[in-house]
């Protein structure tokens, strides 16, 4: 029944819903006020911080598949009851209000998510090859034989311990396609594709406003030429383009498209808020999503993030930002070095 | 020790990211726009960052040796995603599109922004509804069902050709695969007919390798592998091998589906 079109739609829904409360609560705790597009991005990115780091103790301690799915709920599940209670007590819930009707801004951009989505799941693109088959085998033989990188992803032998560097991708989508009791290709191919072309369009769009300082028709404009240029640029094959459309969703494309581009929004939003801890977490999760779920991004988000900080600390003299720098890089290079070393 | 330097290489990976570069030209306008600009932010975020890069991780005589003991030349163009090439040209689009306030301006900013669109990339993919819910083949479906259905076995082994071996696991894990992950990826990138069919006597290894890439091994090694392997199935491409070559093979035939039939491995069952 979940794999379909309806599933599809519930599992987004229940994704999204999921992904804005736990971005609102982390808004509210801050005492900042967010547009809803930017409570809904930082919750996912949240969602995906906490899976990395529950996830990587499980795998590494060579438990079974069923234990991460069974911590993994209990752990989002009190994070969820725990945000309920936070937004209640805070008066958080009162003050979510419907767009209106009339706002034109508002309404172009989801027509522009909405037609790129619609691309998307119809492109036709469909190189579910080497790459993939090593992705999906993975979550798939999780789900198969409850043990989590323990059999070849291709020919289905055990092999005791994966020994090819990997990431946490695969379990993220057998542990969504177990909790929503779908396929783990219509997880990947679908629910988490759209999740994909959802997410890159926010953090455009909410990069562009925090540029222009607040001015709504010059995000929409740029994200209405980003997605052009994403459309009508998808063949040239190294570019982030390329992985958004014809490989979407693989840990490379979901690095490519979201991880990075967020990791620059937090950038901006670190220097737009003068270091204060709120921006500093906010690069921090980005770091841990990116390490976490993408073995590329170890190296590639290090990169990113530290020269996006050097240039903070020399351009404004802020030696004191040193350690921050220091901390908030610390649990994604402590994932990435997990991952790779031990 | 570094062993030379591969410079080229650098402007392979450079040209196959951006193509014609009309795109990084763009960028790099972009780039001298805000430098030359008031805004301390824009330049914190977008200029700074590019000229640290652009001294460190694309500088090719500060990579190379780093490429060539991590041996990572196959993942560097990666790095390019951290460049926000794509982004900043379209907010500048937007901010000199909404700059207009003359009608006429602002319609020739736009038809502008469509040509470097254009210009830039070129054409969309098709649009073409997906077979299925799952966006793979429905003929991998069609076999995965039909292997189902025709085994009493739940982990039936099931040998099948190259272009298969990388879909039917990611839909049906049941299968184990009766050729190893180095057998099916010998041949990858080489079609039948420019296999050296002499080569099927090195090893069984290199036998079944061949096999799995459509080349009609001698049916007698190709028999021992199924008994050997204890293969329950195997999948026939019906582009590959003839009729006549798979009467000497100890298979009994099952089912077809489009471009594919199913044959129980006899002497498999026998042993």
């Amino acid at each position: 029944m979940m794999d379909s079109v309806l599933g599809v739609v519930l599992a987004l829904a229940a994704l999204l819903c999921y992904g804005f409360l736990l971005g609102s609560s982390f808004c509210a705790l801050f005492q900042k006020r967010e547009r809803a597009g930017f409570c809904l991005l930082l919750g996912m990115m949240l969602f995906l911080a906490v899976f990395t780091v529950t996830e990587l103790p499980i795998e590494k301690l060579g438990l079974p598949f069923h234990v991460l799915v069974y911590v993994q709920t209990g752990v989002l599940l009190a994070l969820f009851a725990a945000c309920i209670v936070f937004c209640a007590r805070k008066g958080v819930f009162r003050e979510w209000k419907m767009p209106a009707a009339s706002d034109i801004c508002m309404t172009v951009f989801l027509l522009l998510i909405l037609f790129q989505v619609i691309y998307g799941m119809n492109n036709g693109g469909r190189i579910n090859g080497y790459d993939t088959s090593y992705y999906n085998g993975h979550a798939m033989n999780a789900i198969y034989t409850d043990t989590m990188y323990q059999y070849n992803p291709r020919t289905g032998r055990y092999i005791g311990l994966e020994t090819y560097e990997y990431d946490g991708y695969p379990m993220l989508i057998a542990y969504l396609a177990k909790v929503f009791f779908m396929h783990p290709l219509v997880v990947v191919n679908r629910v988490l594709a759209i999740l994909e072309i959802i997410l890159a369009n926010l953090i455009v769009y909410e990069t562009a406003m925090r540029l222009s300082s607040g001015k709504r028709r010059v995000a929409v404009w740029t994200a209405a030429i980003y997605a052009g240029m994403s459309v009508f640029c998808y063949q040239f094959e190294e570019g982030r383009f390329f992985y958004l459309w014809q490989r979407t969703a693989e840990s490379k494309s979901m690095l490519a498209n979201v991880y990075l581009p967020f990791a620059l929004l937090a950038l901006l939003m670190l220097v737009k808020e003068s270091g204060a801890l709120y921006g500093w977490l906010i690069l921090m999760l980005a770091a841990i999503v990116g390490a976490g779920l993408s073995v590329s991004g170890i190296f590639v988000m290090a990169v990113m993030i530290g020269s996006g900080l050097l240039a903070l600390i020399v351009c404004q003299r802020r030696w004191k930002y040193l350690p921050y720098s220091v901390l908030c890089m610390l649990p994604g290079m402590a994932i990435g070095i997990t991952r790779l070393f031990l | 020790m570094v062993s030379g330097w591969d410079l080229e290489f650098y402007r392979t990976v450079f040209t196959n990211y951006w193509w014609h570069g009309l795109f990084f030209v763009v960028y790099l306008g972009g780039l001298v726009y805000l430098a030359a600009g008031k805004s301390a932010e824009l330049k914190q975020v977008f200029v700074w960052p590019f000229v640290i890069m652009l001294i460190s991780i694309f500088n090719p005589f500060l990579m190379e040796p780093i490429l060539q003991r991590t041996g990572w030349q196959n993942r560097y163009s990666r790095f390019f995603w951290m460049l926000p090439a794509e982004l900043l040209c379209a907010y500048i689009l937007a901010v000199l599109i909404e700059r207009q306030n003359r009608a006429e301006w602002r319609t020739g900013m736009i038809v502008m922004a469509a040509c470097l669109v254009f210009l830039c990339g070129g054409s969309a993919t098709e649009f073409a509804l997906d077979d299925n819910i799952y966006k793979i083949d429905d003929s991998v479906i069609a076999v995965a069902e039909m292997i189902d259905a025709a085994s009493e076995k739940e982990r039936p082994v099931v040998l099948y050709d190259e272009e298969m071996y990388y879909w039917i696991r990611q839909y049906d894990a049941s299968f184990t695969t009766g050729a190893k992950k180095s057998e099916m990826e010998t041949y990858r990138w080489m079609t039948a007919e420019e296999i050296d069919a002499s080569e099927q006597y090195e090893s069984r290894g290199q036998a079944v390798a061949m096999f799995v890439r459509g080349v009609e091994v001698e049916p007698a090694l190709i028999n021992k592998v199924f008994a050997g392997r204890e293969i329950d199935f195997f999948v026939r491409n019906r582009n590959f091998y003839s009729e006549e070559y798979l009467k000497q093979l100890n298979l009994v035939y099952v089912d077809a589906v489009e471009g594919y039939e199913l044959y129980r491995c006899v002497q498999a069952r026998e042993e």
